[in-house]
């Protein structure tokens, strides 16, 4: 019965914040379907830990996706630098994507994971350095130092391109 | 200094993803992942112990009495994804991105009846070499994966676990390549092994040809994430 109620309980949770957090988490992940996988394992976190959590189960389970993340690009840095070395993959082509704004999507993906999300929280989850700072475990100076890197690529990236908006973008 | 930058990726973050919406069954999928896993807590053994008892268990299944209980539906993991098909069969996916977790991988293969050893750094075959693999395990599409790296490619095979004889399980043998040709790429190589007689050995295969003893079509070697054949 106690199973039952949880499984309940976690469907209506789902069901209220599940399309809020699987944003942030398809940000993180870079893909939506990587989004949908990274969400489900921060759910299971939660219902293994249910009875030690506090307050909000969200915020347990927004912690829970930073970490996961972080985790997973710590575990993958190997195969990652590998991947940049061997397959560095064809250039953005801005003059194909809808929009500028979708460009600067498609290159997100593209920075490193840490710089990534460090956007993705002062951007998109509208997170201030400090609390930035505080989700990722890290320093207020890394968080900015992250910022700027991460921006100036994005930069680099769009103005590298060949569509008018970028052209205008690099002006 | 970065304010139209700051603008545009805070506006295109919010619009890519406006549409997204989680899946009906997210919160399903997670509380089976979280019964699978405590399931596995439970019996009171470690990792490596839960995985040697449930092959054991499936090789005097195999022998003894009838096939497994076998779940439906669609395990996702960050590294795969495991689909059970109406006829049985089950469907493999591999995320090329992603380190191939081999404890969660034979895990989720046995939920659907399918008995596996998978190893991550060693591969294991058995002598004389078993045959009947090709009934077993099919690519999606046929050949794909075998003897070239496909970069950008999710290595996608289907499995039919009515067509593994008894007393025999595959050997999925997963290496990450760190020198040679293919250095950079993930190998991962599938025979039939006999669950009571193999060996074990950390050298990858070539994936140019069956490992030794094995018939071209009772092998498959998936190639992937790597740089690709050149001039593609």
């Amino acid at each position: 019965v106690q199973d039952e109620d949880r499984k309940r309980t976690l469907e209506r949770f789902v069901a209220e914040r599940g399309d809020r957090l699987l944003r942030t988490a398809a940000l993180l992940a870079g893909s939506p379907d990587g989004g949908e996988d990274l969400l489900q394992s921060a759910l299971e976190r939660l219902l293994r830990n249910w009875r030690r959590i506090d307050g909000d189960p969200e915020n347990y389970v927004r912690r829970t996706l930073y970490n996961l993340a972080v985790d997973g690009w710590r575990r993958q840095r190997l195969w990652q630098r590998k991947a940049v070395l061997t397959e560095p993959g064809p250039p953005v082509d801005l003059t194909a994507a809808v929009d500028l704004r979708d460009a600067v999507i498609r290159m997100l993906v593209q920075l490193p994971p840490r710089q990534r999300a460090v956007l993705v929280l002062r951007y998109f989850e509208q997170l201030s350095e400090a609390e930035t700072a505080q989700a990722l475990r890290c320093s207020v100076g890394t968080v900015k130092s992250a910022t700027s890197r991460g921006l100036a690529r994005l930069r680099e990236l769009t103005a590298s391109g060949h569509s008018p908006q970028a052209r205008a973008l690099k002006e | 200094m970065s304010s139209d930058m700051e603008e545009l990726a805070r506006e295109g973050m919010r619009q890519v993803t406006a549409t997204l919406h989680a899946s009906p069954d997210l919160a399903a999928r997670a509380y089976e992942q979280h019964k699978r896993r405590r399931h596995a807590g439970f019996t009171g053994l470690g990792v490596a112990g839960a995985a040697a008892g449930t092959a054991l268990a499936l090789g005097l299944t195999g022998v003894l009495g009838p096939a497994p209980a076998r779940s439906t539906g669609t395990i996702r993991t960050l590294s795969f994804t495991l689909v059970s098909n109406a006829n049985g069969t089950a469907t493999l996916t591999i995320n090329p991105k992603e380190l191939l977790d081999p404890t969660a991988l034979q895990s989720d293969l046995a939920q659907y009846g399918i008995p596996a050893k998978v190893t991550a750094g060693s591969f294991c075959t058995s002598d004389p070499a078993l045959v009947g693999f090709s009934q077993a395990v099919t690519s999606n599409p046929s050949g794909e994966g075998t003897g070239t790296p496909q970069s950008g490619v999710q290595p996608t095979i289907t499995i039919d676990p009515s067509a593994i004889p008894s007393g025999t399980e595959l050997s999925f043998g997963y290496f990450q390549l760190t020198s040679g040709q293919y250095a950079g790429s993930q190998q991962a190589d599938v025979v039939l092994i006999d669950t009571s007689s193999y060996t074990c050995t950390s050298t990858p295969p070539d994936p140019n040809g069956p490992p030794a003893g094995y018939g071209e079509s009772d092998s498959m070697s998936l190639l992937y994430g790597g740089p690709g054949p050149a001039g593609s």
